[in-house]
């Protein structure tokens, strides 16, 4: 498989993901903060065919995402969070001292972080703070398994790109 | 290998700590406010209106054009957006508010709910 086409299955899946976390309700009154299923693709991408790349389907993502599912605003708004989410995880991961679920938990926290940030200065008050715990216990707990997920398909792709013609 | 678990184990420490500190926070602060107070509307930045959490009321929020619309529904000291009309919904699937600082935010529609109660801030603090 080429590279361009791998980028391609990612930004699908990452529609998808983004989809099915829109189909899955949660009761918090900030837009944009989510489960972060869709942070699978950002993390495969990142692995597979490297930063630079990762970081295109990161702001595909998010603009797509946003015009299927939201407007202009909400478009700006996602891209806080996707873009805080995906310079730490590539940090961490240059850094080579975390394992990958550690990196995507660290990534779906500061997604909803940049979200919450954003949020804070749109309502400038004090009140949102109260969904951090929340917030914080939810995204260490999909990143980590989102993550292992990753691991675990990461040898099977990697083989699938390498191998060539056969599926 | 070792190095990396023990990376690992620093993070997940701190988000763990982070987590803790702030849910003792709000355990603070739920003592200090309950239910009251009021709920203001803010569109675009600007308090637009305000609502007494203590009165059950229904009113629909319009936009300054009449096109975007949000269903306000205060009952039993709480306040939610029971319907409304932007593309994501979120605000109609969040859950209703009624301590002080708590919001509803609309970002389709720029409206932002939140409660403030008198006792502990002045409307200067929203305004300003
Ligand atoms: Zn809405």
């Amino acid at each position: 498989m080429k590279r361009t086409a791998v980028m391609g299955l990612l930004l699908a899946l990452a529609l998808i993901l983004s989809y099915v976390e829109s189909l899955i309700p949660l009761p918090i009154g900030i837009p944009g903060i989510k489960i972060g299923l869709a942070n699978l693709a950002v993390v495969l991408a990142m692995y597979l065919v490297g930063e630079r790349n990762a970081l295109l389907l990161t702001i595909s993502k998010a603009v797509l995402s946003g015009l299927l599912f939201g407007n202009l605003t909400v478009i700006l708004y996602n891209l806080a969070g996707a873009l805080i989410s995906f310079l730490t995880m590539a940090l961490m991961k240059k850094a080579g001292r975390f394992h990958l679920p550690v990196i995507s938990a660290v990534g779906g926290v500061m997604h909803n972080t940049g979200q919450l940030l954003v949020a804070c200065v749109i309502v400038s008050t004090y009140g949102i703070v109260y969904y951090v715990p929340f917030l914080l216990i939810a995204g260490l707990v999909t990143g980590m398994v989102i993550g292992s997920v990753a691991v675990l398909v990461l040898p099977a792709v990697r083989k699938g790109m390498n191998g060539g013609s056969r599926e | 290998m070792f190095q990396k678990l023990k990376g690992d184990l620093i993070i997940v420490g701190i988000i763990i700590v982070l987590a803790v500190v702030f849910f003792l926070i709000n355990l603070i602060r739920d003592r200090q406010s309950s239910g009251e107070g009021n709920v203001l509307v803010v569109r675009d930045g600007r308090v637009v209106e305000s609502y007494p959490l203590s009165e059950d009321i229904t009113v629909t929020l319009w936009d300054e054009e009449r096109t975007h619309y949000n269903l306000l529904m205060i009952k039993d000291g709480s306040a939610e957006i029971s319907d409304a009309n932007c593309p994501d919904k979120i605000c109609v699937r969040s859950r209703a508010i009624a301590r002080d600082g708590e919001s509803i935010i609309c970002l389709p529609h720029r409206l932002v709910l939140s409660v403030h109660s008198e006792r502990e801030r002045d409307m200067d603090a929203v305004t300003g």
